[in-house]
């Protein structure tokens, strides 16, 4: 589906020494999202019809080849994956990653209706977006990241992404445990990009004492004298332009949106005039 | 800096959120010329001399500065929503070209969200 890394071609560039490439499917449901987002904003009924609706169905196709029955529970499971914390690989059902995946397949659907088009495929779609299993941990009252997840340290924001950006509902005592709880895993040396995450989370909750705390984090340790350059991380003063755009333009939303954002710029048909 | 404080989120269904919200020492925040379904917005939170420490903001402002294409164009609606009790209000006056709305934003509980559709 679509590459982790495109360059100018939009086929996979990622070396495969970095398994993301092969495995870091979330990619695909990050893209739909996105879709619909660009819908959200636009209303542009052509568009949608033209470059979104088609992404979405191929997307959703995808999620339908990705997931499997697992005898004794009925319910679907996306095996074999890297989440967002890509300091783990070959894990299965990633809460984030089944997640998208949902998304992406009733996306599929609600495009079909605001469309009116005939979509065979979207009863099946519908089903398995109800039957994808999100875990979630009773004991501790939190979304583990992914099944068997030992609470070991997690790269970046991950499971605290399904409040914000993925929207998903849940009681307000579980978003709080959430980010309270990965709070204390994620590697202070990871993308700075995580802490906005926790301080949308808790600006939602009202907890603005919190929220200005993790507001601080997300740039006060990152940025480097003599010139006030933004850093992706504390110690690497390899700057990343993206990241840096992205702040000033985006800040606090997920660089993963962005990401996606320049995927469909790049995936629009080429004016075969200019060719 | 957009998600955040200001509380702007693309819902799926239910059009643009606003959650008004200032960082501490903050008096006021602006977002010009916001793109939104053929509309060129501008809103404005004033923070007030109580959100040293941060917190919601006193009053919003939304303003429909421009059309892009007059003949397409849906007016826009504002409502309000509380995420404890679900209970909705609508903002009377929908959202064309020049209309402002100004909310004060101490006659609605902390709970209640804003959208824009």
């Amino acid at each position: 589906m679509f590459p982790w890394e495109s360059a100018f071609s939009g086929v996979e560039t990622c070396p495969t020494f970095a398994a993301t490439g092969l495995r870091e499917d979330h990619i695909n449901g990050d893209i739909a999202i996105a879709i619909w987002q660009e819908w959200s904003m636009r209303q542009d009924k052509q568009w949608l019809r033209e470059i979104g609706y088609p992404m979405l169905m191929g997307i959703a196709d995808f999620w339908v080849s990705r997931s499997v029955y697992l005898e004794g529970d009925n319910k679907a499971h996306i095996l074999d994956i890297i989440p967002p914390d890509e300091y783990v690989d070959h894990v299965n059902d990633s809460v984030y990653s089944n997640f998208v995946a949902i998304k992406s397949l009733k996306y599929a659907v609600q495009a079909s209706l605001v469309l009116n088009e005939t979509c065979d495929k979207c009863e099946n779609y519908k089903k398995l977006s109800e039957d994808i299993v999100i875990l979630f941990d009773e004991t501790l009252g939190i979304h583990p990241e992914y099944a068997s997840y030992p609470g070991n340290t997690v790269k970046q924001a991950d499971v605290v992404l399904l409040h914000y950006p993925l929207n998903l509902e849940m009681p307000e005592e579980t978003q709080r445990a959430d980010l309270e709880f990965y709070s204390t895993r994620t590697d202070t040396h990871g993308p700075a990009m995580t802490w906005g995450m926790h301080a949308i989370g808790f600006l939602d909750l009202g907890d603005h004492e919190q929220a200005a705390k993790y507001f601080n984090m997300s740039f006060q340790d990152n940025t480097h004298e003599p010139f006030h350059v933004w850093t992706e991380t504390v110690s690497h003063f390899f700057v990343l332009l993206l990241g840096m755009i992205s702040y000033f333009f985006f800040s606090f939303s997920p660089s993963l949106s962005l990401m996606a954002m320049l995927l469909i710029s790049l995936l629009e048909p080429v004016d075969s005039s200019r060719q | 800096m957009i998600s955040g404080y200001p509380g702007l989120r693309i819902t799926d269904n239910q059009g643009l959120q606003l959650n008004p919200a200032c960082p501490e020492n903050t008096e006021s925040i602006k977002i010009r010329s916001f793109q939104y379904r053929g509309a060129t917005l501008d809103l404005e939170y004033q923070c007030g001399a109580t959100q040293l420490k941060g917190g919601r903001a006193d009053t919003m402002r939304v303003k429909l500065v421009d059309i892009q294409d007059e003949e397409k164009f849906v007016p826009l609606r504002m409502r309000s929503a509380s995420k404890r009790t679900g209970e909705k209000g609508m903002l009377p006056k929908p959202l064309t070209k020049g209309a402002e709305i100004t909310l004060d934003l101490k006659e609605f509980s902390k709970d209640h969200l804003f959208f824009i559709y």
